[in-house]
């Protein structure tokens, strides 16, 4: 990693052409991915990767340069071409460096670049073995187990010198289940901001169990409906929903340049009065978590909506700019590769009181979604789509049959309006989240909630 | 890097085969927002793969730093990780006997970035000046130039090189009832290649055409999806034909060789060679010889694609299909694949349809369609098609089906191929009844 006389001297190349700010984050990482087809090891892969981003502000204007090739010479070179490119008289200097220590939020306990692979590949059969008994159906099981460490170093022109480490481990298995001629998948994952420690107390078993089932059950599913009707939405991954409507809409990369159904209704009403909702950075070892954010900020639990009304933004430094408004600690990137620009963390509606009970009275066609894939959004129109993986009909207040999976569509603007009952079971789930700034860890979550109208895309 | 030195440790350490795959990039970016450039970015990156064979087992490791004192360790790890694999499934690297196509490697023009700035600086003035509902333009383009490099114990010894560049503009209109947004993509050699006039009014026709949507009837539909929305969802199957996947009976297309699987109308062609599709290479990441093959002929299941690996358990030749990223095992993906061009032109499918819909946009493929068993529910944006004509844009609607049922009843394939910016390609496709979920 760069030392401190390096990092100050090329800040100093920075803003010698007229940048009013710059940054310079370095990285090192590694990940390893084993993954395995029944109970075969069938690819081990480690990676490392190390390399530095430079980037330099100018009023609202951001350049910015990457390379793998930690050589003074060549990050000199870089940087020098970099600040040449704004082409301006030098107007700011780069303050003395001063190292910011803090004490680590996210405790990793049992390293996993420290453990053997031995352990690794008897906790996924540990999950694996269940899955492949479940029934004689099954016909495949895939476990792939992954861990990562990423250790950054960031350090800017207003003196800030800060590091951090990030541990992260996650257990994916899908199962296969098969019958005549037909092909079911079910799918299950876990993993957090810390170490092998995270399945000490989880059911792996139970993990494999519920894959299998899903893959199973989903063999005699029939067709969903279409057509608007109210849907009810379970805990964890159903957080997807706010992830689509509402989320990334209140990401100041697309609020601050007015591209967002959001911008410019801070202290608006926006969603029903039972929905509130924040994002949080600090929350321990949370998968979405990290103790700073990628531009050097102490990671914040933001709140987004406040009994219906929109009470902040996801902001990082640039945009903030344009906003005229501080970071709120959420600038984030996949690695050295990207600017950082503001991201989720670990995002979710909070818990209020109505029973499963309450949704479903009243219901005389209608779905519950027990379990959701994922889905996007066009925050400049508002316009998102999820998908339900694991859904049921609702029969005159009563969940019935299994049907096979459709997307959910909507409006952001209007479907957070149409949330009527939140129920009391917040859970979080965890989700790779895509964006400019490349594909972040981030953690999606919600008790469960019933929407009054959505338009269901089922081919029935 | 000392490659002759790895190699030797590397037969040192006992390891039965060895490979070196090097990727290195030259990338500039510029974004246009509010008559100024927003963003500029410029990187050198790249790295390297090491696979090895040891006790019959394959391994990978990868790094970027390669400098030669990390030999040890890095083959030492590549032995540790081989030692870890169970499966005893056959792993070979490939000698580089066989006979290569000529090629002559894509190069691009890039222009001073001052001048590209002045071009693109116009081109956002030009599309303003369109109509003035237009708003929120941004204009992106970027150059990439990189090349890789592939050694091996076994005495291959192969370097291609690549360039493209694309120009990337999105904006908004406002509309009476909220903005619509659209995009328009290219991917050329240099900005010499496109007009700027042209440019503009392609990204205006767009984008105003889908201004004030309405909402649609949920029912069945005739449906034609347009050529760069087709593409797209080909793109999400394309397991669908991977060789690993039949031989594991991981794709429902496992036990469908030179069976019919689709409509006779339909070909599906993977070629390394075809000028509109942006792959353009004679090996693959394995180096072994890419050729144009028919996967489907005529509705007829010909072909699956292959690496080393999967041709090996199916009993066959590889296709020239493993590829691979620098830090990521050797997977089987396409060259340019596409579906074969029909005769009819998009208005005469538009005809022949009659009453229907014309879908332009899909969103959501990465969670709403399940390769493994093909159904799909998207969302979706549009037109209606009436009376044998493009009529009202229209959104917020689904469409669901069964891809590999829906593909054995084609109404019709128009004579419109595109490629937008992906080695992916489709002409417009119609097809008699499919569910639309609207209002």
């Amino acid at each position: 990693m760069l030392i401190k006389e390096q990092l100050q001297e090329l800040l100093e190349l920075c803003v010698k052409h007229g940048g009013d700010f710059a940054e310079i984050f370095d990285e090192e990482s590694q990940d390893e991915v084993i993954n395995t087809i029944d109970l075969d090891v069938q690819k081990v892969n480690t990676s490392l990767s190390s390399g530095v981003g430079i980037r330099i502000y100018k009023e609202f204007q951001s350049v910015y340069a990457y390379t793998q090739d930690k050589s003074m010479d060549n990050l000199r070179k870089m940087a020098n071409d970099l600040a040449l490119s704004i082409n301006g008289e030098q107007v700011i200097e780069a303050k003395p460096l001063v190292k910011i220590e803090y004490e680590n939020r996210h405790p990793v306990i049992k390293d996993p670049f420290d453990s053997t692979k031995a352990i690794k590949i008897a906790l996924m059969k540990d999950a694996i073995g269940p899955a492949l008994n479940y029934d004689k159906r099954i016909s495949k099981v895939t476990c792939t187990l992954m861990s990562m460490k990423q250790h950054v170093s960031i350090a800017n022109t207003d003196g800030k010198w800060i590091e951090d480490n990030r541990t992260r481990v996650r257990l994916a298995l899908n199962s296969f289940a098969s019958e005549n001629d037909q092909m079911q998948i079910g799918s299950k994952n876990h993993g957090a901001s810390c170490g092998l420690e995270l399945y000490d107390n989880y059911d792996l078993k139970q993990m494999g169990v519920d894959a299998s089932k899903v893959a199973v059950d989903m063999l005699s599913a029939i067709d969903c409906p279409s057509g608007q009707m109210p849907v009810i939405i379970e805990n964890a991954f159903g957080g997807v929903i706010f992830h689509e409507a509402c989320g990334h809409s209140l990401e100041a990369t697309g609020v601050a340049k007015n591209q967002s159904v959001f911008a410019g209704k801070l202290n608006e009403k926006i969603a029903a009065d039972c929905v509130s909702a924040v994002d949080d950075g600090t929350i321990v070892n949370a998968w979405g978590s990290s103790n700073i954010d990628d531009e050097g900020n102490f990671t914040k639990r933001n709140v987004l909506i406040e009994n219906g009304i929109l009470k902040g933004y996801m902001i990082d430094q640039l945009n903030g700019r344009r906003m005229g408004m501080d970071s709120t600690g959420s600038a984030r990137r996949e690695d050295y590769h990207y600017q950082p620009t503001s991201r989720m963390t670990n995002t979710f509606i909070l818990p209020g009181h109505d029973s499963l009970e309450d949704m479903l009275d009243g219901i005389k066609l209608g779905l519950y979604a027990k379990s959701m894939g994922g889905g996007s959004v066009n925050p400049y129109t508002g316009e998102f789509n999820f998908a339900v993986n694991e859904g049921y009909l609702i029969e005159d207040g009563k969940i019935t049959k299994l049907v096979k999976g459709a997307s959910l569509i909507g409006n952001g603007k209007d479907i957070l309006l149409n949330i009527d009952k939140v129920g009391d079971n917040l859970a979080r789930a965890n989700g790779v989240c895509g964006s400019i700034s490349g594909s972040v860890c981030a953690d999606v979550g919600q008790p469960r909630i019933r929407v009054k109208n959505i338009i269901v895309g089922g081919s029935k | 890097m000392n490659t002759e030195l790895w190699l030797k440790k590397a037969n040192e350490k006992g390891l039965e085969a060895f490979e070196i795959f090097t990727k290195s990039s030259k990338d500039s970016s510029l974004s246009i927002y509010e008559h100024k450039v927003d963003n500029y970015e410029i990187s050198q990156d790249g790295g390297t793969g090491f696979r090895a064979i040891y006790d019959g087992k394959m391994a990978y490791f990868s790094s970027q730093d390669v400098a030669d004192d990390k030999i040890d360790y890095i083959l030492d790890s590549l032995k540790e990780n081989a030692m870890m694999i169970e499966s005893k499934e056959k792993e070979m690297l490939y000698d580089g006997s066989k006979e290569y196509q000529d090629i002559v490697y894509n190069h691009v023009d890039e222009k001073r970035v001052d001048v590209t700035i002045d071009w693109l600086l116009n081109l956002e003035k030009k599309i303003y000046e369109q109509d003035s509902r237009i708003e929120q333009v941004e204009v992106m383009y970027s150059c990439s130039t990189g090349s890789t490099d592939i050694v091996n114990s076994l005495g291959l010894n192969l370097s291609k090189t690549k360039g493209n560049m694309v120009l990337y503009v999105s904006g908004g209109a406002k509309g009476k009832n909220g903005p619509v947004t659209s995009y328009v993509y290219y991917v050329i050699n240099s900005l010499d290649d496109l007009n700027i006039e042209d440019v503009a009014k392609q990204f205006k026709d767009k984008v105003l055409a889908k201004l004030d949507p309405v909402s649609i009837n949920s029912g069945e539909y005739k449906v034609i999806f347009k050529n760069d929305c087709f593409s797209n969802i080909m793109q999400a199957l394309l397991s669908l034909y991977n060789g690993e996947n039949a031989y594991r009976k991981l794709t429902p297309l496992h036990d469908k060789l030179d069976k019919i699987i689709f409509d006779a109308k339909v070909t599906i062609i993977d070629d390394p060679f075809i000028k509109e599709g942006i792959v353009l290479t004679n090996f693959d990441d394995e180096g072994y010889p890419t050729k144009s093959k028919n996967v489907v002929e005529n509705g007829v299941l010909k072909t699956f694609l292959h690496s080393l690996k999967s041709a090996s358990l199916m009993h066959t030749d590889s296709t020239g299909n493993g590829f691979r990223g620098y830090s990521t095992p050797v997977i089987i993906s396409p060259t340019n694949i596409y579906m074969k061009p029909g005769n009819d032109s998009f208005e005469t499918l538009v005809e022949k349809v009659y009453d229907g819909v014309l879908i332009t946009e899909v969103m959501g493929l990465h969670a709403g369609l399940n390769p493994v068993t093909t159904d799909f529910s998207i969302q979706c944006n549009g037109f209606m098609i009436e009376d044998g004509k493009v009529t009202k844009p229209i959104n917020l609607f689904t469409v669901a089906a069964n891809y590999l049922e829906m593909m054995k009843n084609v109404m019709g394939i128009a004579d419109d191929l595109l490629f937008e910016g992906s080695n992916v390609g489709s002409p417009s496709v119609a097809f008699e009844k499919l569910v639309i979920s609207g209002k």
